[in-house]
């Protein structure tokens, strides 16, 4: 099921709520036609480019998430929530130097882009299995 | 599989680098292989094709 213009208009939407700090982003907070946004959320979920739950809000826009998994990026004064230790990361890397924390306690600071201190990630899945169970990934 | 944060940071702005484009397309398999391989992920654990 290909996507089309108004899928596009509507996945930078929900990316631009996500950076604008917002946490549940769902059909309603896009600003766009109820029907039309609904149509399209299901045809990005079903391309993969997003995941929902059964309300239609936004659980994943990688690297964002939209629900609280203990795994943050804070820039500045404002704190994302990401899927996990790679999307914390990720989200400095997209938006800014700032904090990754995992729920563990471990925390990694960036700096003109810098991770310190040094440390590892632990990828449990092979990469062509990320999308198998995308929520356990 | 353990990978150094740098890496996975390097990583992450080349794999999410236009994300956010209104006219994003998700990488093919080989082009994804080709970007972790610009990091040094290759081997099976990495392996798309």
């Amino acid at each position: 099921m290909p996507v089309n213009s108004t899928d596009r208009v509507v996945r930078a939407r929900v990316y631009e709520r996500f950076v604008a700090g917002s946490r549940v982003v769902d059909p309603s907070s896009l600003g766009l036609d109820r029907e039309e946004t609904e149509d399209s959320l299901d045809r990005l979920a079903a391309e993969h480019r997003l995941v929902l739950d059964d309300e239609r809000r936004v659980v994943m826009a990688h690297p964002f998430s939209g629900v609280d998994t203990g795994h943050t990026a804070t820039i500045g004064d404002r704190t994302y929530w990401a899927n996990c230790a790679w999307d914390a990361l990720a989200l400095l890397a997209l938006l800014g130097d700032g904090v990754a924390r995992c729920p563990n306690g471990i925390e990694w600071y960036v700096e003109d882009g810098v991770v310190s201190p040094a440390g590892f990630i632990h990828l449990l899945v092979p990469a062509r299995h990320f999308w198998d169970d995308v929520v356990f990934t | 599989m353990v990978v150094p944060v740098q890496t996975m940071y390097e990583l992450s702005k080349d794999w999410y680098r236009t994300r956010m484009d209104v006219d994003w397309e998700p990488p093919t398999p080989q082009q994804a292989e080709e970007t972790l391989a610009r990091h040094g992920l290759t081997g099976d654990f990495w392996r798309l094709t």
